[in-house]
């Protein structure tokens, strides 16, 4: 290359780096997102989700056919039983805004059984409950989940508590989140937390299998 | 056409000359490298945007980033690697074929290094997250995505293609073995590709990097197939290409014809090569690049080789009818790099064949060339007495310099008192600042001959050098 061929492509390439640099999405812990961030960035459902970065945002209610927002927008769904029948990996995917991870999502360690824990002895006749679910490891981007659900004698969900959760990557954050998200669709069927894709299809399948046991 | 005959082609009536050609060559060159640079920094850019510094808070967060960011320039100068090897014309008339290998080898250790970094970084980084010991982290990391084990299989490969390429390792390999193994080089490349897409922090389930990556990949992955190895096969059944006579030249070296259909359809010009697959059972995986050694013609193109005590002895005894495969033509040493109206060629040993091809076909008057020929012994030098009759008949100055050297850093042999080589060159060849050289000889030798025409002040873009980069 000639000389003031380079010192030009020195000076652009300087230039271009710093802009970039500045442009960056500017570094936050992520935790401690309080319910005005999950009011704030519903709104934001065109986002990519993708895992690079700590700092989470909201999940967006599927149910919602456009952006809204306002976080009412998901349907309150009482009485919806289970989701167990769905398959994590598509509601991952259904979104529009989930990482196209495809080959490396699909679950190697499916939703094992409960482990321990707070369950009591099922009775398949009665609604109320608490059941417990659990997913180790689904994968390395994922972390692992044991959550309990509890629903009330009409079959609504009162509660998800965590038993035990790490995220990697720092997402641990995604969990209050995603606990949230789960209450308000009553089951899985939410999108996906930003930046935390495969904390929340872990989270979606642990779920799914203490719903199933319902 | 009898070969014996000898036919001197008549050259083109016209050439080019002038700084311009040179100066548009040096703007292309630019433009090339411009591009290459560019796809790094596009990825650097990407990759800054999406907080790849601005994201670093802790310990995990920076591996995280340096994993993410020697994994983008890896893969982009690996790509760009691919491209320099995979001889394809574009590239080849800008830079010659001895430019791009010398290019390819550079990178070779950068690109392994960065990939190394990557590995540990990302390896370090979840075990800092989840916890664990390395070891632990690996065998989780192996044994929980088909992608990432693909990737540990890409690594290792590519350690085993760059560890054998080094130069040491070289001298202690045979060229088969190397060669061997250098193929499982496209093994690395290919199985790193699924975890750069399902896992890729940068590039899965980000729509313009994807594309970015999906274009670049199918770039070069067009390019290397197509160049490297359809048409080299295509045009070996169009030609059928085969040895129609095998000349010895001298005690050590022989002249290969080899002929086929519409001969005259090649494009190859005096000073360029060939890359020879001889195609028998046992030689056709180790190709060979050869210069022609006069200027084609409609009946055949003429190799003429040294045996240097591998492949190339069996070749001087190959029989007539051997099916043989010829990829390319390569190489810029050719009069479309001439600038000048005298010219100077210097050959050395077995350097000659394009020499003795471009002193054929030059466009010049009378006293226009003058051809320097260093020679062991003059009664054993190849294709000297054709020189001779060249010369002779176009009217070309020929200075034969044989005997041993000098003295141990001298590229001249022994005579004209003690005077330094450049001065010796200039009486030698009275026009040289004036003109263009061309020089090709063995490597050391090549390089003391530029010295001595940067000492007497010829100007860098009229040293036009051809290296036996292989």
């Amino acid at each position: 290359m000639r000389a003031s061929t380079k010192v030009a492509v020195s000076l652009v390439t300087l230039g271009t780096l710093a802009v970039s640099y500045k442009l960056g999405t500017p570094a936050t812990t992520g935790t401690g997102l309080s319910a005005a961030g999950l009011t704030s960035s519903v709104a934001n459902t065109s986002n990519i989700a993708n895992e690079d970065d700590p700092n989470v945002t909201a999940p967006t209610p599927l149910a919602s056919p456009s952006a809204s927002s306002t976080p009412s927008a998901a349907p309150k769904k009482p009485g919806k039983k289970t989701h167990a029948t769905k398959k994590p990996t598509s509601s991952g995917s259904s979104s529009g805004s989930s990482s196209g991870t495809g080959s490396s999502g699909s679950s190697t360690g499916s939703g094992s059984g409960s482990t321990g824990g707070t369950t009591t002895p099922p009775v398949n006749t009665s609604l109320a409950g608490t059941k417990t679910g659990s997913l180790f490891r689904e994968n390395v981007w994922g972390g692992y989940v044991q959550l309990s659900v509890t629903k009330d004698a009409s079959g609504t969900i009162t509660a998800v508590n965590l038993v035990q959760a790490a995220a990697t990557g720092g997402r641990n954050s995604a969990f209050s989140l995603l606990q949230q998200a789960a209450l308000q669709a009553q089951g899985s069927n939410f999108g996906n937390v930003s930046r935390a894709t495969y904390t929340t299809q872990v989270f979606k399948q642990a779920l799914d299998s203490a719903l199933a046991k319902f | 056409m009898n070969i014996d005959s000898m036919p001197i082609v008549a050259s083109a009536k016209q050439i080019r000359l002038g700084i311009h050609k040179h100066l548009r060559l040096r703007k292309s060159q630019d433009i090339v490298e411009i591009l290459g640079y560019a796809t790094i920094l596009f990825v650097t850019v990407t990759f800054l945007l999406d907080g790849g510094l601005a994201g670093v808070t802790d310990l995990a967060t920076g591996l995280g980033s340096i994993s993410r960011w020697t994994a983008l320039v890896a893969t982009d100068l690996l790509l760009i690697q691919m491209l320099l090897i995979s001889r394809v014309p574009w590239l080849e008339r800008l830079y010659g074929h001895d430019r791009t290998t010398v290019a390819h080898k550079k990178l070779g250790k950068p690109i392994l290094y960065l990939v190394i970094a990557h590995f540990l970084a990302s390896l370090i980084q979840y075990a800092v997250q989840d916890n664990k010991n390395i070891i632990a982290e690996a065998i989780t990391l192996i044994t929980s995505s088909n992608d990432l084990l693909l990737s540990f299989i890409a690594l290792a490969a590519m350690i085993v293609v760059v560890v054998t390429s080094i130069k040491i390792a070289r001298a202690r390999i045979s060229y088969e073995a190397w060669y061997l193994v250098h193929l499982i080089s496209y093994v690395a490349v290919i199985a790193a590709v699924p975890h750069e897409f399902s896992t890729g922090q940068d590039i899965a389930g980000k729509p313009l990097q994807s594309a970015f990556w999906i274009a670049l990949y199918l770039f070069v992955a067009g390019n290397l197939v197509w160049f490297r190895f359809a048409l080299p096969i295509l045009k070996m059944f169009r030609h059928g290409f085969k040895v129609i006579a095998v000349k010895r030249e001298s005690s050590d070296t022989a002249s290969i014809y080899v002929g086929g259909r519409g001969m005259s359809g090649l494009t190859a010009q005096a000073g360029q090569f060939y890359i020879v697959r001889v195609m028998t059972p046992s030689q056709w995986w180790r190709p060979h690049p050869f210069s022609l050694s006069a200027t084609p013609n409609s009946e055949y193109v003429r190799f003429t080789i040294g045996d240097r005590g591998d492949d190339t002895g069996a070749m001087l005894r190959l029989k007539p009818g051997t099916k043989v495969m010829l990829e390319g033509p390569y190489g810029v040493f050719t009069e479309e790099r001439r600038t000048k109206e005298k010219v100077t060629l210097i050959a050395a040993g077995i350097g000659v064949p394009p020499i003795r091809a471009l002193a054929e076909s030059m466009v010049a008057n009378p006293g226009d060339i003058t051809i320097v020929y260093r020679t062991r012994n003059n009664d054993d030098a190849a294709l000297l007495l054709e020189l001779d009759k060249i010369a002779t008949v176009r009217g070309h100055e020929l200075k034969v310099l044989d005997g041993p050297r000098a003295t141990p850093n001298s590229w001249l042999p022994a005579g004209h008192g003690n005077i330094p080589d450049y001065q010796r060159l200039r009486l030698i060849a009275p026009q040289i600042v004036q003109s263009d050289v061309f020089i090709c000889g063995p490597t050391p030798w090549t390089h003391g001959v530029v010295k001595s025409l940067l000492q007497l002040g010829v100007p860098e873009n009229q040293i036009h050098a051809e290296e036996f980069a292989w």
